[in-house]
């Protein structure tokens, strides 16, 4: 009888658990991940310093898990230069643009076989960047300058087209002075906008400010700047420090250019995952696929469906967008390397969004928010890692680009 | 009345025959620039023949030289048609109901395609939205609200993906998960 009761009462447990969300608070147990140690102090040439928070631009005036980073600008072939602080690190975008409201050099813009200035209506996840497209040297950290095509920032820049309508309007209201976009592709649109003119991407403006559709060759359009320097141009590894689950103020870390080609950024922990040609890979997550995920420094949180049925926050506090959970999470999830099944468990934290942003701090590892179609991995799967963007076509200690290794 | 056979080979006759006397007006469109300035109908609550012009539109705004074909997929669904056009690798979703309204669009490209041609009335709603400030900055995707449509973006650059849809006209056991 006793066995009988024992054994009913463990199949229940066993039904109980199975039905039960995999993450409550009990299984908070999650041992944070802590691979940026080695990169943190790292110093170079080939090293930027990236900083959350601070009195800058980006931090207090601008949002939460914004990670930003310095670049210096020269009108080309000369020595007139301008360091611009507070620009965006984005590993899911490729090339700098910067607002020209921020630039007080005269840069020389790109223009057409028949005369026309190139502009640009960059897309992103979110958010769009109107403006035209000049030509730059530009210096990241100590490496030598390198010409490249960068976009100017400016809204008032001719005629706008409908997809930008709502583009980015200033560094005040934006928190940041540009992007820099770091992601896997040496060119942020490539052949689409090679070949076809109505790509909305790519325009040519006349002096009266009107512009039509454009295409623009690969060496023409706006460039990863990495792929351009002479030596550590495989890729980047971004280090951030493990932070508490509370948040922190401010937060120090390393942006390190090329991929083992320096002693600062050997690769001997880390492992790399093939994307496919837009970047993405598969997340596995509650027996459901998500095969567009991907990994993204410039998205401020951790967005992924909610298929748990974790709660949202009410419109009342900071909206549906995110996850208020009445307690700290614990989930797990499973990415998936294309080609050959590399795999890999993450954990990642659950927090209450409106509670994380009612208090001063601007750096979380819990900062979540919903999407529907993949996962987001965003700036909070940066903590504690050194995560690797290896360019296409380019060859490192961890393999050939595209893909992010951690 | 439920779709037969008979009535694809009407359809995809009208659809033949506009692409015709598209070509015939029109026989520069790959280079073209105003055709894109063209007024043509809406999309999103629009009727079922503006998936025609909708994938002109997306045809003439994708089309690079030499290579102008849209491939367009039809699937008759339960209680629903699915029409996919595709040119150059942006791809187009419209959900219409067996009377013709189109209730969800989706999206998903290199590049975008012409949101204001796609989201057709309900695009200046989304513009609204767009630009609403928000409690808590989520630069990431965005899940926006308007008055009569959910608008989704996600994604990020080479790989831009939305959809839209207007939750009062979902057919009888259609979910948004259904919008791929």
């Amino acid at each position: 009888m006793v066995s009988r009761v024992t054994g009913l009462a463990i199949a229940v447990a066993v039904v109980l658990a199975g039905c039960s969300p995999k993450a409550d608070n009990s299984s908070v147990k999650l041992s944070l991940p802590n691979t940026s140690a080695p990169y943190l102090g790292a110093s170079g040439a080939n090293v930027m310093a990236v900083h959350i928070g601070g009195d800058g631009l980006c931090g207090k005036n601008g949002y939460q898990n914004e990670p930003c980073a310095s670049v210096q600008i020269c009108v080309p072939g000369t020595t007139q230069c301008q360091t611009i602080p507070d620009v965006l690190i984005d590993t899911g975008s490729i090339g700098l643009r910067l607002f020209s409201s921020a630039v007080t050099l005269t840069l020389p813009s790109r223009n057409t076989a028949d005369g026309k200035q190139l502009a640009q209506c960059a897309q992103f996840g979110t958010g769009s960047t109107w403006g035209s497209v000049v030509a730059a040297d530009v210096i990241l950290g100590g490496e030598p300058a390198v010409t490249s095509t960068i976009q100017l920032v400016d809204k008032s820049y001719g005629q706008v087209p409908q997809g930008c309508s709502s583009a980015d309007s200033d560094p005040k209201k934006m928190g940041y002075n540009g992007i820099l976009g770091l992601g896997y592709f040496k060119q942020d649109c490539g052949d689409v906008c090679a070949t076809v003119a109505g790509n909305g991407e790519y325009f040519k403006c006349d002096s009266g400010g009107t512009c039509a559709g454009a295409a623009v060759a690969n060496e023409q359009q706006v460039s990863n700047i990495v792929a351009r320097l002479p030596v550590d141009n495989n890729g980047v590894l971004l280090a951030l420090p493990q932070i508490k689950t509370s948040g922190e103020m401010a937060v120090q870390g390393a942006l390190i250019l090329g991929v083992g080609t320096q002693s600062n950024n050997a690769t001997g922990g880390l492992t790399a995952y093939t994307v496919d040609h837009r970047g993405n890979f598969t997340t596995t997550y509650q027996g459901q696929s998500y095969p567009k995920s991907f990994i993204d420094s410039g998205s401020n949180g951790l967005f992924f469906p909610n298929v748990g049925g974790i709660p949202t926050c009410a419109t009342a506090t900071v909206g549906a967008q995110f996850y208020c959970p009445d307690e700290l999470k614990s989930l797990l999830a499973t990415n998936i390397a294309i080609g050959g099944g590399l795999q890999t468990q993450v954990g990642f934290l659950v927090g209450n969004a409106a509670t994380l942003a009612a208090t001063h701090s601007v750096a979380f590892n819990d900062m979540t928010g919903v999407n529907s179609d993949a996962f987001d991995w965003g700036l909070p799967f940066f903590y504690g890692r050194a995560v690797v963007i290896g360019i296409e076509g380019r060859t490192s200690s961890l393999g050939t680009g595209p893909y992010v290794g951690y | 009345m439920p779709l037969r056979a008979s009535h694809f080979r009407v359809l995809c006759g009208y659809i033949h025959f506009v692409k015709t006397i598209y070509r015939v007006i029109f026989p520069l469109h790959v280079i073209c620039l105003f055709c894109l300035a063209l007024p043509l109908y809406a999309s999103l609550g629009g009727k079922l023949t503006t998936i025609e012009s909708d994938e002109q539109a997306l045809q003439g705004q994708m089309a690079g030289v030499g290579q102008a074909k849209a491939h367009i997929h039809i699937q008759k669904r339960i209680g629903y048609n699915l029409h996919e056009i595709t040119v150059n690798g942006t791809q187009v979703q419209e959900y219409a109901l067996p009377t013709g309204t189109v209730f969800a669009v989706a999206w998903h490209g290199t590049v975008e395609p012409d949101l204001s041609q796609l989201l057709g009335k309900y695009f200046g709603e989304y513009e609204h939205e767009l630009i609403q400030p928000q409690r808590l900055r989520s630069r990431g995707p965005r899940v926006m609200r308007s008055k009569n449509m959910i608008v989704e973006r996600s994604g990020h650059m080479r790989d831009l993906r939305g959809r839209a849809y207007l939750p009062e006209l979902l057919p009888p056991g259609f979910t948004p998960k259904d919008i791929q």
